[in-house]
């Protein structure tokens, strides 16, 4: 009896050890957040859900600014934003800020020389992305990001951005932004479609 | 009505040519019957052996004793039985008849016959790696409750009236080559006895079906707001004959695109627990009228089971208008043209059904009987009825030669943790399918994920990409455990993929479809990435 106690015990744990090993999955870092205007709230891919405000950030180079997301640093937080830049000489632009001690705007160093996102053309009623590579204005870890729009899309005057992966303070963030050419009528201050996570 | 339609829409091209097209009609029985017969083989195979052991080693007085003859536990000791043997439900008839043979009550063997098809080690392991856990803990449930409140009450109502006790109580031989002569023996013989004409029947019906089921006929309106779902399947699923393995792929199908579980629940247990053959033993030993009640017991759980898991749990996001090809292979075929209306062909697409256990088992399955046949044929020179007479133990000598030595309990302890331990590193294997079959399953969930996204349903998108996300989360270790190395760069294209479908994910929850979709492009190459990687 003892015997078949051990096998059917043995056999639990075999089982076991299958249905746990199923449920382990990679771990990736990521948030996925809703903005508002006050600030946002999300749950992390890893373990907590909170609420946050945070300073939107102000303009540097007199674009508008995009929350991206932000890092922990034990009990510290960093917090990034994407200043975006109008559409000049089909070339879509945008620079990486976050906020100091005293809640002013300053660069922030890419490790990244290129980030790869996707062009959705808004003036096309039918959403149709096309792959662009922003490359960084320096060498490297530069904090500027210049794309060139493709070639399809030189007659378009509003597009939607998604950058799908950006590291920043050991994170992977995403964020999405429209944008405009120079001379299109002016897009509103907040878009349902600006995001970050 | 239309709930009905789906078996009677006569306007699809399914029905064309059903009574006039003999070519698609014969040939696709033909090939109907051969793919279950080759599905059947290894788990019919597992049956006779099964039945085997019961008659030569474990014994008459020991397996009544098991299965508690004259104690209410029966059935319940039947279904803890069942799903430890891995055999199919025309693998159980063997079982059963040895079951029989030892004097265990007709309810209990019914448990046992129910449940052990269903649920058992194979089946619950690929069970695993194809439905959520809590599902399959769910379904077990509802089979345990159809297999032995139907053995409790049978014993209750038919089998005291109609049981005959067996005219001699057989004792399991105590010389080893005794035992191993009794077991060939009666696995050879199980194959080409009285069973022979059950298994035909089986066969017959899932022929019947494969001629007549019009192409195409479950494709639709097997979705949860349905309610004769389960009706429908049910009616379907008790001349298929499907394999433990079969029946929970299906299952997870059905799981996974979100159709009936009623219609799943009624397959599991009118499709792979019975099938013709046990309705065709149960007639034979006790009459129409208790068929009847064993077909009416059967049918009326099942359907109040499964039409409970529609109306009580929250899934099913397939529509009307959606379709499946989950159950073409019970169906009829579209057509066969004139030049594959031959043996050849037949042997052809069988061929594309060729697994190695399927090959081991057909092979395994035509030795064992041939051996049948010839002991059948030699008649009483090859009988083994004296090596079962107790009279014959008692005059048996108890001492064991050197290279057959008797075990002690450690060793046999040993024996079986190693035993175990194999049985758990095969399951292993079948949970995390190669590589290959993963990729393909993830392929279809990716075209589900797309379409969802495109038609900015975000629930449905959700769940397709909890479905990816599982599937991608075995390939590493699947790789682990057949190559014994995953390299960092395919480590890192798997976490890629996690993360661009976390990511999109968060952007179709907050209705950001139009980015959603420019999205798709990221993760499709992440996955493209990841699949060269791995193939």
């Amino acid at each position: 009896m003892k015997c078949i106690n051990v096998v059917i015990a043995l056999y639990l744990f075999a089982v076991g050890l299958l249905v746990a090993g199923c449920e382990q999955a990679t771990s990736t870092v990521g948030v996925a957040g809703v903005e508002s205007l006050e600030g946002h709230s999300h749950k992390h891919g890893s373990a907590h859900a909170h609420a946050h405000p945070h300073a939107q950030g102000s303009p540097l180079h007199g674009g508008r600014i995009v929350a991206i997301g932000h890092s922990h640093h034990g009990s510290e937080e960093t917090h990034y934003h994407a200043e975006i830049m109008p559409i000049v000489d089909g070339k879509i632009m945008f620079h990486v800020l976050t906020d100091n001690k005293a809640g002013q705007s300053q660069l922030v160093r890419v490790a990244a020389t290129m980030i790869e996102a996707y062009v959705d053309p808004l003036d096309k009623e039918t959403a149709r992305a096309y792959e662009v590579v922003f490359s960084s204005e320096e060498h490297d870890r530069g904090a500027t990001f210049v794309a060139t729009v493709p070639e399809v899309l030189q007659d378009c005057q509003r597009m939607s951005v998604v950058v799908p992966k950006i590291e920043l303070g050991g994170q992977r963030l995403s964020f999405s932004f429209t944008t405009a050419a120079e001379d299109a009528p002016a897009l509103p201050k907040k878009t349902t479609g600006e995001t970050s996570t | 009505m239309n709930e009905f339609l789906l078996l009677g829409d006569a306007g699809s091209p399914g029905y064309e040519g059903i009574f006039t097209d003999l070519n698609t009609t014969f040939w696709s029985a033909v090939l109907r019957i051969s793919q279950a017969m080759v599905a059947a083989a290894p788990f019919l195979v597992a049956g006779v052996f099964a039945a085997g052991i019961l008659r030569g080693m474990v014994g008459a007085e020991r397996t009544r004793r098991i299965l508690g003859v004259g104690h209410w536990s029966g059935p319940l000791r039947a279904w803890g039985l069942g799903i430890m043997l891995p055999i199919c439900s025309l693998g159980a008839l063997p079982v059963a008849r040895e079951l029989r043979r030892a004097g265990v009550p007709s309810g209990t063997v019914i448990s046992f016959v129910l449940v052990a098809p269903v649920l058992n080690p194979v089946s619950i392991i690929y069970g695993l790696s194809h439905i959520p856990p809590i599902m399959l803990l769910y379904f077990a449930a509802g089979t345990f409750l159809v297999s032995v409140g139907i053995g409790v009450l049978w014993n209750r109502v038919v089998a005291r009236q109609h049981d005959t006790p067996p005219e001699r109580l057989e004792s399991a031989p105590l010389d080893s080559r005794h035992r191993l002569a009794v077991v060939g023996h009666t696995s050879a013989t199980a194959l080409v006895g009285p069973a022979l004409v059950d298994y035909g029947l089986a066969l017959l019906a899932v022929g019947l079906l494969g001629a007549f089921l019009p192409h195409g006929a479950l494709q639709t309106g097997l979705t949860r707001d349905n309610a004769f779902a389960p009706i429908v399947m049910g009616v379907v699923a008790i001349p298929v004959y499907v394999t433990p393995t079969e029946v929970m792929m299906h299952f997870g199908n059905i799981v996974r695109d979100g159709y009936s579980l009623g219609a799943a629940f009624a397959l599991i247990v009118l499709g792979a627990g019975a099938n013709v053959g046990v309705a065709n033993w149960l007639r034979r030993d006790y009459g129409a009228k208790s068929l009847a009640l064993f077909v009416s017991l059967l049918i009326g759980s099942t359907l109040v089971i499964g039409l409970t898991a529609d109306r009580t749990i929250i899934h099913g996001a397939a529509k009307e208008t959606d379709h499946t090809h989950a159950f073409d292979p019970f169906t009829r075929l579209s057509t066969v043209y004139d030049r594959n209306a031959n043996l050849n062909w037949i042997y052809a697409e069988v061929q594309k059904s060729m697994t190695p256990d399927r090959v081991w088992g057909l092979g395994l399955l035509c030795l064992v009987a041939t051996a049948g046949i010839g002991l059948r044929l030699a008649g009483k020179h090859c009988r083994i009825d004296h090596l079962l007479d107790p009279a014959e133990r008692a005059t048996c000598s108890t001492t064991s030669p050197r290279w057959d030595p008797t075990l002690s309990p450690l060793q046999l302890s040993i024996a079986g943790i190693f035993c175990v331990l194999a049985a758990a590193w095969v399951g292993l294997y079948v949970f995390y399918p190669p590589t290959d079959d993963l990729i393909q399953d993830m392929n279809n969930i990716r075209g589900s994920v797309y379409d969802a996204v495109r038609e900015e349903d975000a629930t449905e998108t959700s769940r397709r990409i909890a479905q990816w996300r599982a599937h991608l989360s075995k390939l590493s270790i699947s790789v682990q455990i057949r190559f014994g190395r995953v390299v960092d760069p395919q480590r890192a294209s798997v976490a890629e993929v996690l993360y661009s479908l976390q990511t999109l994910e968060e952007y179709v929850l907050r209705g950001q479809f139009r980015e959603a979709k420019a999205l798709t492009r990221y993760v499709e190459k992440s996955y493209r990435t990841c699949c060269d990687l791995f193939h």
